[in-house]
């Protein structure tokens, strides 16, 4: 048998990781459906949201959240494409646009997520 | 190791010289026989196995209820009464040597699976688990059924096969998967090899061996009603006596007693060793009337003769060819967990629900006792009494040595084949030992084998393989069944050298060499043809009823004519007899009841 | 009795230009027969060009798995009549190389299988006069798991076996762990070793097709589901 090691996926820590991130996202959306919609007693206004989202607690959720989603989805995104994807030199390109994107979008929503401030 | 030189070759006259190959050991036959020998001569030698099927496929996986050994892991046991219910089982035909030494080392043949890792059934105490079977008793048979039979659930031949596969891929035993003997080469009382046609390629291959070994299985298919695979055509029984050697006692064919209805696939006898009953129309336990002692656990000859008669006599199920097998009374978690697979069968194969309902059985030709003459080292007798083939052997189902004489105990089949593939695999290493040099191989070895093909293949008559066996099996089940007597013998003879005729005429649909099936029917049943003869030859001449042989014309058993084997050869169209003593040390025969 | 057209995959490896190629044959079909005993009946009375594996005809040796009505099964242990139509498809097994008509090279189901290590290994001697004990407990472990009768209906059932033609397969992992199961065996990192690889476990998305397809009624992903669980404990404890 032979074994292509481009872009190794998969091994033991990556598929512990993709469950753990898999539990930590159901337990933030959780959090998220019981806070905007159970907790949140008056009319949700951007005020409200505003206002909340400002806090600390709430901006590490909130960069915690799409960082794990980005990464979560984007390693799940290989993982199919790597059962298709044999080349060597596309699979590296492959990896690469996704690192490039999960980097990206990680940098750019915690950037939005550490300068925002509401009120006082 | 040999190391493979493709220079030390001969020539062999029609086949490329990358289709001669060369191993210490050829084993042809991938069953419990052939890779218990594997694994036994692997160990030292270079061993190739071929089959005609992939390993995992051959027909010891068929078997279901147990391996027969004296653990006593349930209950008190001795050799020595395993002993006496084979002996008397055999209707003291069988030879007792050989018998006392099969039990003797049965426990640890079974014992040895376990280490290989067989996932046999537990004890409470985590012991191999045994359960009842025919035949097998306490205290000489004085006492009742025993706890025997050594079982994982009623996949026991499935569950060894496997093991013995696993062990051979550890050993690195080299396989020949879909390699289909064609031709024993014999010359001057040696054996050099063998000729086979590669089946997924095409193309005549020579194997050239210091010793060969045949753990070729039996020839259910040719009767109708049959639990055997349809590759079960026994071709190492004509590829044998194709060679000028003979076949012993072939008159003894075994009927077990619960095929189901119809399609004759085996219903195991651990149904009844678990307590299942037998019934007939009027919803009688029948057996009571046959014997009343053991009932359902009397021998396979016996069970399989009452049934019958229930069935002659018209006390089948509604007047039908077939009787019931009732488990209802043992209860759903019982059959779930000791006989899930006949359950399984039993639904998929009749849509009937042994939990609900009982199943509908028939005797169905389950095993051959006859076979190849062997010693007790499996060295094959060219004169059938004491003159080996050099380097050439036999084991399992295909040979005789003869542990089960006129009938077999139910569990132990799978003994005998795998300790007798393993006493083989052990000859075949001292053998080796003591042998330095490959036999010369004759340039025309592949001769005889090119020609058969090319004959089939450029077959042009008019009739066709499939109707000449269908006729032969109906045949062969009317006339040499359960119940013979002289003169449907001697009518099925005839009959029989009518359909031979005709097979002569054969027209063939696929002239291709890759995968042809057609150019394999066609093969088989010429291999039928060679031996079928042997066995209606054979019991036309023994005017006796023993064991699974039985003459309604000659009803009785009689020790003082015919308490000898049979031996038979080919030469030419005629069939030649020649008998032997059987070896009795133990145990003097003894009217047989149960 | 009823008419059924069964429509067969055909194809004929001295005939490659034709390729693959639906042939149609009918024939009357009583209660009780299989869709084996039907090809029998095709190929002794009809065309005996017709080529497919058989032996055992009572679903213990695994030939005759192949793709019948789009699903695989074994033939001879499927009812025509309970398909419960007048024509019946028949194909190869997907995934697998063709060899002629429906049979199918069974290579990378045997690789697949001896990657995995299949066979007990274990470092203590076992006894020497005696069986190694188990207790009924540890050996239920083992049901479900050496039951599988090799026939292929899983691996070529599998998308991640269609997408990696080098993919280790369903039936492999069922077989190793039937070992890392077994209270016996001492050698569950060696089953393993192969498992952690671009072609091994991770490469399962436990899409349960396996299961669906298992004439035996086992479950493979179950025992994937156990496996990687193993691999995880012995690699990041």
């Amino acid at each position: 048998m032979q074994y292509n090691d481009t872009v190794r996926s998969g091994g033991a820590l990556w598929w512990l990781l993709h469950r753990i991130s898999g539990l930590y996202l159901a337990v933030i959306l959780f959090i998220h459906v019981l806070v905007l919609h159970v907790l949140t007693k008056e009319e949700i206004t951007f005020d409200v949201i505003a206002e909340r989202v400002s806090t600390p607690l709430w901006k590490t959720i909130n960069i915690s959240f799409l960082a794990v989603a980005l990464a979560h989805g984007l390693y799940g995104l290989w993982v199919i494409l790597d059962d298709y994807v044999h080349a060597g030199w596309a699979r590296i390109l492959i990896w690469g646009v996704i690192a490039v994107i999960a980097l990206v979008f990680v940098v750019y929503g915690s950037l939005t997520m550490i300068s925002f401030q509401y009120g006082g | 190791m040999t190391n493979f030189d493709p220079e030390s070759i001969h020539d062999v006259k029609g086949v490329p010289v990358h289709s001669v190959h060369r191993h210490d050991v050829v084993i042809v036959g991938a069953g419990l026989a052939g890779m218990r020998a594997a694994v036994e001569a692997s160990a030292e030698f270079d061993v190739a196995v071929l089959s005609k099927v992939f390993p995992t496929r051959s027909h010891s996986g068929g078997a279901q209820g147990g391996i027969a050994a004296s653990l006593a892991n349930e209950e008190e046991d001795h050799w020595e009464w395993h002993m006496f219910d084979t002996v008397k089982g055999s209707d003291y035909l069988g030879d007792q040597d050989a018998i006392e030494i099969m039990v003797k080392e049965a426990p640890v043949v079974v014992r040895e699976f376990e280490h290989m890792g067989c996932p046999f059934s537990r004890t409470r105490e985590g012991r191999i688990a045994q359960r009842k079977f025919g035949g097998h008793t306490k205290d000489f048979g004085k006492g009742g059924p025993i706890l025997r039979a050594c079982y994982a659930a009623d996949r026991t031949g499935h569950a060894l096969l496997h093991t013995l596969y696993e062990v051979c891929v550890h050993n690195r035993v080299r396989f020949y998967p879909e390699f289909f003997a064609l031709s024993l080469i014999v010359r001057d009382g040696v054996c050099r090899g063998l000729v086979a046609w590669d089946v997924i390629g095409g193309g005549v291959h020579v194997f050239h061996a210091k010793a060969v070994l045949f753990g070729t299985g039996g020839y259910g298919q040719v009767y109708r009603i049959t639990s055997n695979a349809l590759a079960n055509s026994g071709d190492g029984l004509s590829l044998s006596l194709r060679a000028g050697l003979p076949l012993e006692d072939m008159e003894f064919v075994q009927f077990h007693p619960t095929g189901l209805y119809q399609s004759g696939i085996l219903v195991s006898e651990a149904a009844r060793g678990e307590g299942g009953y037998l019934t007939n129309d009027k919803g009688e336990r029948f057996m009571e009337r046959y014997a009343p002692q053991k009932m359902e656990l009397a021998p396979r000859d016996l069970v399989s003769r009452s049934i019958q008669t229930e069935i002659n006599e018209g006390r089948g199920i509604g007047g039908g060819p077939y009787v019931h097998c009732d488990l209802r009374h043992l209860g759903a978690d019982k059959i779930m967990k000791l006989l899930p697979q006949i359950h399984e069968l039993a639904w998929k194969f009749l849509h009937v629900d042994c939990i609900k309902e009982p199943i509908p059985i028939q005797p169905t030709a389950h095993y051959s006792m006859g076979g190849i003459p062997v010693d007790i080292d499996c060295r094959v007798l060219i004169d059938g009494k004491s003159k080996p083939v050099a380097g050439f052997y036999a084991a399992g189902e295909c040979a005789c040595v003869s542990v089960h004489g006129g009938n077999r105990l139910g569990t132990n089949s799978l003994l005998e084949a795998s300790l007798f593939g393993r006493r083989a695999g052990k000859a075949i290493v001292r053998f080796l030992r003591e042998t330095r040099d490959f036999p010369e191989l004759p340039s025309d070895a592949a001769d005889a084998a090119i020609a058969e093909v090319e004959r089939v293949l450029s077959a042009g008559g008019s009739e066709s393989v499939g109707a000449i066996r269908t006729e032969l099996k109906d045949k062969m089940s009317a006339g040499c069944g359960i119940f013979r007597d002289g003169g449907k013998l001697e009518k099925l003879a005839g009959e029989l050298r009518g359909l031979e005729k005709r097979f002569r005429n054969i027209k063939i649909d696929d002239r291709s060499e890759k995968f042809n099936y057609d150019l394999l029917e066609a093969i088989e049943l010429g291999h039928m043809f060679d031996f079928v003869e042997l066995i209606v030859a054979g019991a036309l001449k023994r005017q006796e009823s023993r064991g699974a042989h039985s003459r309604t014309d000659f009803p009785d058993r009689d020790d003082e004519k015919w308490l000898r084997h049979t031996l038979a050869w080919k030469r030419g169209e005629k069939v030649e007899f020649d008998y032997k003593p059987v070896t009795i040390t133990r145990f003097q025969p003894k009217t047989r009841t149960y | 009795m009823a008419m059924i057209t069964f429509r067969i995959n055909r194809y004929n490896p001295d005939d490659e230009r034709r390729g693959h190629y639906v042939q149609e044959y009918a024939l009357d079909v009583c209660k009780g027969c299989t869709v084996l005993d039907a090809l029998n009946q095709i190929k002794w009375e009809q065309d005996g060009s017709l080529t497919f594996r058989r032996s055992c005809r009572s679903g213990i040796c695994g030939s005759c798995a192949m793709t019948i009505k789009g699903v695989n099964r074994l033939a001879c242990e499927t009812q025509v009549l309970a398909l419960k139509s007048p024509n019946v498809t028949v194909e190869p097994m997907r995934g697998y190389p063709d060899i002629k008509d429906l049979v199918v090279s069974l290579d990378p189901l045997v690789r697949g299988l001896l990657a995995v290590r299949p066979y007990l290994i274990t470092k203590t001697p076992p006894p020497s006069d005696q069986e190694r004990l188990q207790s009924p407990e540890e050996r239920a472990r083992l049901d479900g798991l050496y039951e599988c009768i090799l026939c292929g209906a899983c691996t070529s059932s599998c998308p991640s076996f269609w997408a990696d033609k080098e993919y280790i397969g369903p039936h492999a992992f069922l077989k190793a762990y039937r070992f890392v199961a077994d209270s016996r065996d001492e050698g569950s990192r060696e089953h393993l070793e192969a498992l952690d690889d671009k072609h091994g476990l991770w490469r399962c998305h436990t899409i349960f097709n396996c299961v669906e397809a298992c004439p035996k009624d086992l479950n493979p992903t179950r025992a994937i589901g156990e496996l990687k669980k193993e691999l995880v404990r012995q690699r990041i404890g």
